[in-house]
């Protein structure tokens, strides 16, 4: 299929997020597959086999704690997270705009920071050798995900402040019915 | 002052329009840098996962994940047919079906906003056709749907129990009996409005069709019966019972009413990640700034300032507190940011843990349908095509009727905690 001239071309940087967005949306749903059969296999072999996977119960925990962090990304990039809206929707668009790039200037000194506490909390607890409890994985695989997850909201955010100063932005209603859709 | 840079930044950052949980990271951070303990930053990432790190929070994207397996299938169909089947020859019978139908829902999925858009389109037309307004339907079918954060198992529920470390199963028998009462008034409701109407009524079916009726709904009633009975009859932990309801509405959606592809259920789970990553952030976020606010005394600060109030006045400085915000955030963000704040101060006051649970969840749950901003106003404007306009007037009879059945759950605790204590 051949873009038409009237077609704007995606420029590659955000392809290549659309591609790393697709993987961590796959790779989160997966994982939720995989929480759900480890917790029902669990539960119903200790009925019916009378066996179950000791380390079941944590790598669950682990997996949903990288569905929190690094699933988060996808909905930064989208502007999909609960936030109020009132003041935003009432603003005039290019009032508007200079709002959103503030969140995404926001978003990325938060990023900025948190990306650097949980690298330094991964580091201390691979450093210290410490291992799960029941599953035979480094405990520095819990606090990975923090640090993994702020390393991509922080690219989500620095998308929101370009686009704001390129006026590139996704229109706010479409975001909205997009976002009721969603809840729905 | 702290506390006060604390909200400014929030507040801030929230009128801007960034995503709650980036406004409580950003006051978390900058007053936990600037006036926090000589403690080493790396705790708030510590305390982040440790929010999302526990076995009975795993319940909640389970049941977000049945709950979406649930909506994309045919069970809510069946439900109402069902509902339908032995209630619609009676008066208002139309309008009561859909409020059972929109409860047996809420004891399948727990979310409120998945019922309007699985029962409503379903039932709206039926409604307006058979004589009822289309402002009274639409004010129905949302505010119906709210039950589902009462009628165990809600998500918020559970999200209550673990802020406080209160009992999941209390919560739930607790929240049954809230949404009991709200469910008969509502139907009651309907039942006043069809006679002043003179709403025609729907055809009285046989015991036959009734029973067919029962017989395509009897595996979606299968669900709650094994998911309740299973905690209840300590078969399951609720988490155990989340998978279980994921497993059960796969195996009925894909194997046995073939409404579902097997790939069907790969994008309901990308979905349902999507929506857990959004809840559970914010989670992780709130667990970080209750870490701070214990660590500067703000919930004693709270109990101090309310030492001298009454547990009347405690539960109505509640309510109106819950009210306000379930107005203008989702019911989850409400709960676990301000819970931490009043529970210590509640408990002092007398209040049951309990209690205080059930009359926060009928607060936010009320909160949804109420304008300006109620999350399930607007799925209404979107799955009924309607104004703003429109539903806010819909729906305002039934904020009075919810108004006067929260007064009573508040303050008469005997009615949400009669089954509780039986445990």
């Amino acid at each position: 299929m051949t873009a038409t001239p009237d077609t704007p071309r995606t420029p590659p940087w955000v392809r290549v997020l659309d591609g790393l967005q697709s993987v961590v949306a796959w790779a989160s749903g997966l994982a939720l597959i995989c929480v759900t059969l480890t917790v029902f296999f669990n539960a119903t072999g200790r009925y019916l086999t009378g066996w179950s996977f000791l380390g079941g119960e944590e790598l669950a925990r682990l997996l949903t704690v990288w569905i929190t962090f690094v699933g988060a990304f996808a909905l930064v990039r989208h502007e999909r997270h609960v936030n109020i809206d009132l003041v935003l929707g009432a603003c005039p668009p290019h009032v508007q705009r200079v709002m959103r790039g503030a969140v995404g200037a926001i978003g990325i000194c938060v990023m900025s920071y948190l990306t650097w506490t949980a690298y330094q909390l991964s580091a201390f607890s691979f450093g210290t050798g410490q291992m799960g409890t029941t599953l035979p994985v480094p405990r520095g695989l819990f606090f990975l995900p923090v640090c993994v997850g702020a390393v991509l909201m922080l690219i989500a955010f620095a998308e929101i402040f370009v686009r704001a100063i390129l006026d590139r932005l996704e229109p706010l209603e479409v975001m909205g019915a997009d976002r009721l859709d969603r809840d729905a | 002052m702290h506390v006060a840079v604390l909200s400014a930044v929030a507040l801030v950052v929230l009128l801007i329009g960034a995503p709650i949980f980036l406004a409580i990271m950003a006051g978390t951070i900058i007053t936990f840098e600037a006036f926090g303990p000589p403690i080493p930053s790396m705790v708030l990432p510590q305390r982040m996962v440790d929010g999302v790190n526990k076995f009975s929070l795993l319940a909640i994207p389970l049941f977000i994940f049945a709950a979406d397996i649930i909506a994309r299938g045919q069970i809510g169909a069946r439900l109402v047919r069902l509902a339908d089947a032995y209630v619609g020859h009676i008066t208002g019978g139309l309008a009561i079906a859909t409020v059972l139908a929109c409860a047996l829902f809420g004891a399948m999925s727990g979310i409120g906003p998945a019922a309007v858009v699985s029962i409503g389109p379903l039932v709206f037309p039926a409604l307006v056709k058979q004589g009822y307004s289309r402002g009274f339907a639409v004010g129905l079918i949302t505010t119906s749907s709210t039950l589902a954060m009462l009628i165990p198992p809600g998500v918020a529920m559970i999200l209550y129990a673990l802020q406080t470390n209160s009992s999941i199963g209390a919560m739930f028998l607790a929240g049954l009996m809230a949404g009991t009462v709200f469910t008969s008034v509502l139907c009651a409701y309907a039942y006043v409005y069809a006679k002043m109407k003179g709403v025609e009524r729907g055809e009285k079916l046989d015991w036959k069709r009734r029973w067919d009726a029962t017989k395509t709904a009897i595996w979606a009633l299968g669900l709650p019966v094994f998911v309740l009975g299973g905690i209840y009859g300590g078969a399951f932990t609720p988490t155990e019972a989340a998978a279980f309801a994921c497993i059960y509405a796969i195996v009925v959606e894909v194997l046995i009413y073939r409404s579902m592809r097997l790939q069907e259920v790969f994008y309901a789970a990308n979905q349902s990640a999507g929506t857990i990553s959004v809840l559970l952030i914010l989670i992780a976020a709130g667990t970080a700034l209750t870490y701070y606010l214990t660590l500067s005394q703000v919930p004693q600060q709270v109990t101090q300032l309310l030492s001298g109030a009454s547990m009347i006045e405690v539960l109505l400085i509640i309510n109106v507190v819950f009210l306000v915000a379930g107005m203008f955030v989702d019911p989850n963000s409400a709960i676990i940011v301000l819970t931490p704040l009043i529970f210590q101060a509640a408990l002092a006051a007398g209040i049951d843990p309990i209690h205080l649970g059930a009359v926060i969840v009928a607060n936010v749950a009320l909160g949804m349908v109420s304008p300006p901003f109620g999350l399930n106003l607007f799925i209404g404007i979107t799955t009924f095509k309607v104004s703003y306009r429109e539903v806010v007037t819909a729906v305002l009879p039934f904020i009075g009727l919810m108004l006067i059945v929260l007064v009573i759950i508040t303050y008469i605790p005997a009615i949400v905690l009669w089954l509780p204590s039986l445990m």
